[in-house]
């Protein structure tokens, strides 16, 4: 059975373990580090299909690579999910206003993160 | 008597600067030059009887000197020792001095007479007298020199002053009697001395002759004669020893106040309201920046180094309390010409004159700079603390997305004697999450601008809501809802969640296993709701009921150890419910366990 795709984006690298280690049973999961790394991966491989973005990242955060991705006309093929330790509400909307298509806050657990990758899939298609 | 003798005495005592007459024995006129019929005020005098001259109540007494005169008749003045008076023929009196002679040449006895009027003389005996018993009596040393430095006048007041007697100093140099601390000074003065400067009021010393000084203020001015010669000069000394401590403790005192003034930072203005013009201390101008010679000097000026945007209300409060003669205070920043700015409190209050009427404001002007920085700074340190707390919780979330993460996906994994430490890892770790949620809400409350949404909600959707909140919080209590029927809130029902998860957490943290937590509701008086929260713990220390509300705060004697908090919780109610215009306090119930009420407002304000 061919899985979809999923990269998270994360400089932490527990963070990636701990995806991985949650979703492997779903999707075929690859890791990025940063935002330049995931808008390479997408555009370079083709066949990613969710996305979990963290926003605060040291090279290129979770904004730019939403915004990146708008400007390729890459969003409509993908799912987004952006998680992030902070959660204000400018944040939130900024998130949205960019064009991800889920939230996730940091700590999640499993159900929040399944949950959220379900209402994000199903909305995005 | 020959007449032609007669007319040759007329001839010659006309000739007299003096009044003159020419008595036979018997006592009648015989000769009266002009002058005496001038001085007499008659037409004719010859023939008179002498007497007549001289007033009624002397006229018996002079006919019988007269008789004595005949006997002995060497020339002599009139009346020795005795001040003597003529009479006019209208009767009135006044002073003269009378020379007597004979003449013999005429083989008759006759008097000559001269007769002197002295009211001039007298009247300046009179003054004189009156001038020097006022030279005399005066507290002012008054001294006369002669054009030899001589001193030859001496009053008492320089007696007192030097303690030298007249006796002693007059026929002495001036400044051997008159010792004079400055000797450059000495120099002008004598100058004065000599005519050749008029010194006017020069303050020195004056050494008695023990040597001790007195503060002395001299004045000099040269005496000259008819003819515009210098005679000499006389000078008047006063004592100023009281004037001298009086204004040393004035310039004391003001010292003092100016001190205070410059230490304290405090300026002192002055408004006339009826001529515009205002008047600054010294250290307002210091204050503001604005020397005495760039200050207009008027209100205008005085409102010109307010920001443009205080200016017009600092004015409009100005002229209010001229108007209603109210007192005024005020705080506000000054735009000093230099480009500093200063946090002055203005405070102003009415002065009226006897009438009531108002003349003037007048107040002081403090610069508060220092204090207002250290203000402000404790505010930023505050603002930065809370914003660093914000911070520090978020990072604590990516950490604890692992730990938790991990914890949960090895629940049910691990041999069961590792079981435990996994469980351990993720209570821990939900507990920490609990910590760092609480100071976010925390942070959030008291980044300011808490933008809550008033709306009427049922009391019990709200509890609902709740409860998915709280279960797993309450999960080993027991819960109770009194409630009356149908109350509505005005609040955010947001923040209204917070209040109550924060109060049912910690009546959880404080409440043994089993025990139980009453929530009770009940219309309160104006329009507001009462909710408690009931707990059943050990209550709180009486000294501390009211600072469990601050931040940071945990209470001392908590016996349960093991629940630990970021003490935050009841400061965000708190801040939430004075956000909704309600209150919150805490109290102990007789028995134990302590309780929080809420009132919150069920209508709109």
């Amino acid at each position: 059975m061919i899985l979809p795709t999923l990269l998270i984006v994360d400089d932490e690298p527990d963070i990636r373990l701990l995806a991985r280690t949650l979703l492997a049973a779903e999707y075929d999961i690859v890791e990025a580090t940063g935002g330049r790394e995931a808008l390479e991966m997408i555009t370079g491989r083709g066949d990613v299909e969710v996305v979990l973005l963290d926003i605060r990242m040291p090279d290129m955060d979770g904004f730019e690579v939403l915004a990146q991705l708008a400007e390729r006309e890459l969003l409509e093929q993908l799912s987004v999910i952006a998680f992030t330790a902070y959660s204000d509400a400018k944040m939130v909307d900024e998130v949205f206003r960019l064009g991800a298509h889920g939230m996730l806050r940091k700590p999640f657990t499993f159900e929040e993160l399944t949950g959220a990758l379900a209402a994000a899939r199903g909305g995005a298609r | 008597m020959p007449g032609q003798t007669l007319e040759m005495i007329r001839g010659f005592i006309e000739t007299a600067p003096d009044a003159m007459l020419v008595v036979d024995a018997a006592g009648t006129i015989r000769v009266a030059n002009r002058r005496a019929m001038e001085m007499f005020g008659a037409a004719d005098l010859e023939g008179l009887l002498v007497d007549a001259l001289v007033p009624d109540r002397f006229a018996q007494g002079h006919a019988d000197l007269r008789a004595a005169f005949a006997a002995d008749s060497t020339p002599r003045p009139m009346g020795a020792g005795r001040e003597l008076e003529a009479k006019r023929l209208d009767g009135s009196e006044f002073p003269v001095e009378v020379s007597l002679g004979l003449i013999d040449a005429t083989g008759e006895a006759l008097v000559s007479v001269a007769v002197r009027d002295v009211t001039r003389r007298r009247e300046a005996e009179a003054e004189a007298a009156v001038f020097g018993f006022i030279v005399a009596a005066t507290r002012e040393a008054i001294v006369a020199v002669g054009a030899d430095g001589e001193v030859t006048a001496w009053n008492l007041a320089a007696e007192r002053l030097t303690g030298l007697s007249a006796d002693v100093a007059i026929g002495r140099p001036l400044w051997e009697c008159l010792v004079v601390g400055d000797p450059v000074l000495r120099v002008q003065l004598s100058a004065g001395v000599d005519g050749r400067a008029a010194i006017d009021r020069v303050r020195t010393t004056v050494s008695r002759t023990d040597g001790t000084p007195t503060p002395v203020s001299i004045s000099l001015a040269p005496i000259v004669d008819h003819k515009g010669a210098t005679r000499g000069a006389c000078a008047l000394i006063r004592d100023i020893t009281e004037e001298v401590e009086a204004q040393s403790i004035l310039a004391e005192v003001q010292a003092r106040i100016a001190e205070a003034q410059r230490l304290g930072g405090i300026g002192l203005w002055a408004w006339d309201v009826r001529t515009d013009d205002v008047q600054w201390s010294e250290q307002l101008h210091e204050i503001a920046g604005v020397g005495p010679l760039e200050f207009s000097g008027d209100l205008a000026g005085h409102l010109a180094v307010i920001d443009p945007e205080t200016r017009e209300a600092v004015r409009v409060m100005m002229r209010t309390a001229a108007e209603t003669g109210e007192t005024f205070n005020t705080e506000f920043s000054l735009h000093r010409p230099d480009g500093g700015r200063r946090w002055v409190m203005l405070s102003g209050e009415p002065e009226r004159d006897d009438a009531g009427d108002l003349l003037a404001l007048r107040g002081i002007c403090q610069d508060l700079t220092d204090r207002h920085a250290a203000v402000e700074a404790l505010r930023d340190a505050d603002r930065v603390k809370d914003e660093f707390l914000g911070v520090v919780s978020h990072e604590l979330r990516t950490p604890l997305t692992a730990i938790l993460g991990f914890g949960r996906v090895l629940e049910g994994r691990v041999p069961d004697h590792l079981e435990q430490f996994v469980d351990a890892i993720v209570r821990n770790g939900v507990e920490m999450q609990g910590m760092v949620e609480r100071i976010l809400d925390y942070s959030r409350s008291q980044g300011g601008g808490l933008l809550l949404q008033f709306d009427d909600h049922p009391l019990d959707g709200l509890l609902d809501d709740l409860w998915i909140q709280v279960d797993s919080a309450l999960a080993d209590h027991a819960r109770h809802v009194e409630a009356e029927p149908d109350l509505v809130l005005h609040v955010d029902p947001e923040a209204f969640r917070h209040v109550m998860v924060n109060l049912l957490t910690n009546a959880a943290k404080f409440t043994p296993k089993g025990g139980s937590i009453t929530v009770r509701a009940r219309r309160g008086v104006g329009g507001r709701c009462l909710i408690s929260v009931d707990d059943g713990g050990p209550g709180i220390p009486d000294d501390e009921l009211e600072a469990v509300f601050d931040r940071f705060h945990q209470v001392k004697s908590n016996p349960i150890a093991s629940k630990r908090g970021a003490g935050v919780g009841l400061a965000i109610v708190w801040t939430y419910v004075s956000a909704m215009n309600g209150r919150v306090w805490a109290e102990n119930r007789p028995g134990g366990g302590a309780i929080f009420s809420v009132e919150l407002p069920m209508v709109k304000p």
